[in-house]
């Protein structure tokens, strides 16, 4: 006491109540103050608090009517200020909670009137609250759905706080059917509430994806079931996860097997039906840990063939998600692949029968004719005879296609002299052309081990490819030689040549070369495969230089030590 | 059928095929060359035979109802026959290795040339003239 206000609180300074007590003392009005804040040092050690007061600051008069001094009736109502704004603010957090959530809330009367709906609603269907109130629920919902909801609505009015999750749909303010998931509660008897309660989700994006799955998972069972091959995934784990009928039919696994699903217990029961039980394990599992596609024929007791394929499932993400054997039952295909075989094998034996008949014939005629002095006669039979070799060479070529593709050549390899085979064909050769002039170029020196007859099929064909292809230049030269452990012929041809996109076809079946203008030449385009497949399995090399109308070389090489297969 | 037919020539060639075609074609050329040839369709006849034995044998390996590699392996299996120069002939392209695992002297593929086909006999019995 005795002090001046601003000596008193000198905190006070510049929040306002100096200036409030000088204006009521100059004006003489009183100042109100309501919930009116202050930052007081009330312990007196320097620490400000915020407080709240209410009060009258009213003038005093003195007998002249003149302010003599200002009476001031102030409460400090700070805990209760404190206190309110305190759930004040709770209150606002938990309304923008509802708000602004991807849910919406909902209250309903016993009517079925909207009573309330959170302004979120606007998230979930676009409405806002206001266009809803007091409207009812039914008109909004799907016609489909309508029987749904109802039986629903009924169960959840069964019993008080009885609660209910269910999916229907209703329309959007856009006028498109949105599904809602909606968790309902009775609280039509609880005190403070007597609503339904409903809590709305959208959900119509998760159906789309529902949707889009239960899709895609029924058109791959409806593939699986339809493949004529037997289907089976196996999961990371040893799982057999998915298969399909056929794949049991066709390993005729029971159905306790396929209940259990162990992949394990499915190769255990396998290699009872197969014939090389312990090999068609150790691949299954190389294969398994390689994660690489596989390919791999299966032969049964029984006497059934299965082709199986394989591939790993590996995710865009790198997942690993198992792996898919597909089986494919090739035991027709393999009896009539055998049928057609020996089909082609018993034809050529009984077209060549008759040709060894004519050739005979004609070669007796032609010595005869000789004899006799009809030098034209024996010469048209000589001519006929060039043409039954041709025939014979094509049966031949169709004989060794067939082998080829069945892998049933057979190799005969023997020890002989390279340079005598080639001289011996060279003449051969030369007897079969006068137009051209086969010259032999170089030696090996050199005996190798191989089959003799096969390579000199080898080297006909390409004498006679160099004859055919070169119809108008009168040279051929037969080029032998040694280098890297090797022997190397080549045959050069100075005829029509090989355009170079053409070049990594000749070796290819059916392959033929057109020549300059419209000239074809005739053939079936199987003595280049047939020859590469021999060098090949003779463990040689072949290839060919060309230049279109310069000419053709075409070399091979075999090995000189003996790789005996 | 099922007898060996004899012409009055020097070197007796016995062909043995089940096509009669072939046989003639065949018995035509030797001939013409000078040798006496013998021929047979039937495999059975040459088990039979028990004299006059040939200087060459021609065989076809597919004879209707016999092996001509088991005929091969019989003959030269006996004392009587072994020394007999057999020829196996056949249309069939694994002709060598049937030659060689029946003990056939030597072997020619169908068609065959017929200067081939003489060289090849020439080799064991001589020419004719």
């Amino acid at each position: 006491m005795g002090k001046t206000m601003r000596e008193a609180f000198p905190e006070l300074k510049s929040q306002g109540y100096y200036e409030m007590v000088e204006k009521v003392f100059d004006t003489g009005q009183p100042a109100y103050g309501n919930e009116y804040p202050a930052m007081m040092d009330r312990k007196n050690d320097g620490t400000l608090e915020q407080v709240f007061f209410n009060f009258v600051y009213q003038a005093t008069y003195n007998v002249y009517g003149a302010v003599d001094g200002i009476a001031i009736y102030g409460v400090e109502i700070t805990d209760q200020v404190l206190a309110r704004k305190n759930a004040e603010a709770s209150e606002e957090r938990f309304r923008s909670m509802i708000e602004n959530s991807t849910d919406a809330i909902q209250l309903v009367g016993p009517e079925g009137n909207i009573l309330y709906t959170s302004a979120s609603i606007k998230n979930v269907l676009g409405y806002t609250p206001e266009e809803l109130q007091g409207l009812g629920v039914i008109p909004f919902l799907h016609p489909d759905d309508l029987a749904y909801f109802t039986k629903n609505l009924t169960e959840l009015l069964s019993e008080p706080k009885k609660q209910i999750t269910f999916q229907y749909r209703v329309k959007h303010k856009d006028g498109s059917w949105a599904w809602l998931e909606t968790t309902g509660v009775n609280h039509l008897n609880t005190p403070n509430i007597n609503a339904l309660v409903g809590n709305f989700r959208n959900i119509t994006e998760r159906k789309k994806y529902e949707e889009e799955l239960r899709y895609q998972k029924t058109l791959l069972e409806a593939q699986r079931e339809v493949s004529p091959e037997g289907v089976l995934v196996v999961s990371p784990d040893g799982k057999m996860a998915s298969y399909n009928k056929r794949f049991t039919k066709m390993w005729k696994f029971s159905e306790k097997l396929m209940m259990e699903g162990k992949d394990e217990l499915a190769l255990q029961a396998a290699t009872k039906e197969l014939e090389n039980p312990e090999t068609f394990i150790e691949r299954v599992i190389e294969i398994y840990n390689s994660h690489k596609p596989s390919f791999d024929v299966l032969h049964f007791k029984d006497g059934r063939v299965f082709d199986r394929h394989g591939s790993p499932i590996i995710g865009d993400d790198g997942t690993d998600y198992g792996y898919v054997w597909f089986f494919q039952d090739v035991t027709e295909r393999k009896r009539l692949e055998s049928q057609k075989d020996e089909f082609i094998s018993i034809a050529s034996h009984e077209l060549k029968t008759p040709v060894t008949s004519i050739k005979s014939f004609g070669q007796v005629l032609r010595v005869r004719f000789k004899k006799e002095g009809n030098d034209s006669a024996a010469e048209l039979l000589g001519k006929m005879d060039a043409q039954v070799n041709k025939l014979t060479n094509l049966i031949g070529d169709l004989l060794d296609v067939t082998k080829i593709e069945t892998g049933h050549v057979q190799h005969n390899n023997n020890y002989f002299e390279f340079d005598d085979l080639v001289t011996e064909l060279v003449e051969e050769m030369q007897r079969t052309t006068d137009k051209h002039a086969l010259l032999q170029k170089g030696k090996t020196n050199k005996r190798i081990y191989a089959d003799r007859e096969r390579i000199g099929q080898v080297l006909t064909n390409l004498i006679s490819n160099a004859i055919k292809y070169s119809p108008h230049t009168d040279k051929i030269i037969i080029h032998s030689s040694t280098g890297n452990g090797n022997v190397k012929v080549c045959v050069e041809d100075f005829g029509v040549g090989i355009p170079k996109e053409k070049l990594d076809k000749v070796f290819e079946r059916f392959f033929r070369v057109s020549g300059p203008g419209k000239d074809t030449f005739p053939g079936l385009g199987l003595g280049l495969y047939i020859s590469s497949e021999i060098v090949k399995r003779q463990n040689g090399r072949i290839w060919v230089e060309s230049t279109v109308g310069k000419g053709s070389v075409f070399c091979f090489t075999l090995p000189i030590k003996a790789i005996d297969r | 059928m099922g007898t060996i037919k004899t012409s009055n020539k020097i070197k007796k060639i016995l062909v043995a095929d089940d096509d009669p075609d072939i046989v003639d074609a065949t018995v035509l050329i030797l001939e013409e060359f000078g040798y006496q040839v013998v021929s047979t369709v039937n495999g059975a006849t040459i088990y039979k035979m028990k004299k006059d034995f040939p200087d060459l044998l021609l065989l076809d390996i597919w004879m209707s109802g016999q092996d001509g590699r088991e005929i091969c392996k019989f003959l030269k299996k006996k004392e009587l026959t072994k020394n007999i120069p057999i020829i196996m002939m056949s249309a069939s392209s694994d002709i060598a290795q049937s030659a060689e695992e029946s003990g056939a002297d030597d072997f020619i593929a169908k068609p065959f040339d017929m200067d081939i086909l003489l060289d090849k006999i020439a080799k064991y019995v001589g020419t004719v003239d």
